[in-house]
């Protein structure tokens, strides 16, 4: 008997939580909620407030884990982007940003053919960018900072984190589809 | 078209992922992302790209309360309507339960009795409610309320249909891109019953946008029964 993978055991699990059953769902929360909480708390940084992110995150995955395409996109990432979405408009509306209103990316995991990357591409194609780039991308992924917030965060123009978010960018999938 | 630019697509893709793109020009991103599959895509890549950047967070269980408001939220009072996760599956609802509860008792004036048997909402590719539609019972006429308007660019409309099992289908109407309520009356000619079809909405171009179903189907969903 083959063991099941850990991603076969999630994909299993949403296809289950969507039939509305409970255990699954519950077992779905035991197995990734340190993962999702952690990325939560990074970019909320106030554990009640990361607290509330997860619960409204999970409530979000019981109602739509039936919108979950299997081969689309792996479940940790559709996850993940559920908590990011939640995190960055609860972390908007703290900063009375009244533009960012809670539009979820939630059901935007399009049938598309991404490549998974594995953190150890990302890593070596992070090296590869200039350290204002690096800092950038990584401030505004881990913590959620806007181009204001960067620039006055690193004491530059906003003009120069535009340019090292998008540079940054453009070098980071170009090394990470070479 | 700036939008049009694929390098200029990509890399506001990669900011809207990253988090970086915000105000103004994070819901003019948003607004084009819910019609463009292309652009979902593209959003798609690099959720996943970025993604193995959170490897190196440090896992952190969240303290068991957070699970016993889950479970019990998901778990309890299954008989009362407005509280029940199923019910709001069932109408294809992501919204904050409040919210809606409280868009749909806005909507319906404490005159008009007996209240609506049916009712669903219709979501965008986000799954906010845009409109809600409520039918009377023995009426044919349905209430539609916009909560939330659409912003369609000119020459595009949302039109709503019933589709029945068998595939036939009624175009109903227009649906209105401003705040307010509106009522529609069915025609008397349809032959199937309009409480048994599902509530379909496409985005149209044409003149004869109701009467010929032609567009993507943008929303596609049963009644709920109250």
């Amino acid at each position: 008997m083959v063991a099941e993978t850990q991603l076969e055991i999630l994909i299993r699990l949403l296809a289950a939580t969507a039939e509305g059953d409970k255990n699954a769902f519950s077992r779905l929360y035991r197995l990734t909620s340190p993962k999702l909480y952690a990325v939560a708390l990074r970019i909320l940084r106030i554990e009640g407030t990361a607290q509330d992110c997860l619960q409204e995150a999970f409530l979000s995955v019981w109602r739509q884990a039936g919108s979950y395409q299997r081969g689309k996109a792996a479940p940790m990432t559709w996850l993940v982007t559920i908590v990011r979405n939640r995190a960055l408009d609860m972390l908007r509306r703290q900063h009375h940003d009244l533009l960012a209103e809670d539009v979820e990316l939630d059901m935007l995991i399009a049938p598309d053919t991404a490549v998974p990357f594995d953190r150890m591409a990302i890593d070596t194609c992070m090296q590869t960018l200039k350290a204002g780039q690096r800092e950038c991308i990584a401030l505004a992924y881990y913590e959620g900072l806007t181009h204001p917030e960067l620039a006055n965060r690193l004491d530059r123009p906003v003009g120069t984190i535009k340019t090292w978010i998008r540079r940054g960018l453009e070098q980071l999938r170009r090394c990470l589809q070479a | 078209m700036r939008y049009q630019d694929a390098r200029v697509r990509e890399l506001l893709a990669g900011e809207y992922v990253l988090g970086s793109l915000h105000g103004q020009a994070r819901r003019r991103f948003e607004t084009l992302l819910c019609r463009d599959p292309d652009l979902q895509a593209l959003v798609n890549q690099w959720a996943q790209t970025l993604e193995p950047l959170n490897e190196h967070l440090e896992p952190v269980a969240p303290p068991p309360g957070v699970w016993s408001q889950i479970e019990q939220q998901i778990g309890t009072a299954p008989e009362r309507l407005w509280s029940n996760v199923v019910f709001w599956r069932r109408l294809g609802v992501i919204a904050v339960a409040a919210s809606v509860v409280l868009a749909f008792l806005i909507g319906i004036p404490p005159y008009q009795t007996p209240a609506p048997e049916r009712i669903a909402f219709v979501t965008d590719a986000t799954d906010k409610p845009v409109w809600l539609v409520s039918a009377t019972p023995q009426s044919r006429t349905l209430r539609i309320k916009t909560l939330r308007p659409m912003n369609m660019p000119a020459g595009e409309f949302c039109v709503l249909w019933l589709v029945w099992k068998d595939g036939s289908n009624q175009g109903v109407t227009v649906l209105p891109d401003n705040m307010g309520v509106m009522s529609v009356k069915l025609p008397k000619a349809m032959k199937q019953d309009p409480n048994k079809a599902e509530l379909v909405v496409t985005v149209e171009t044409g003149d004869d946008a109701v009467t010929n179903m032609q567009g993507k189907v943008m929303f596609k969903g049963p009644w709920s029964e109250l």
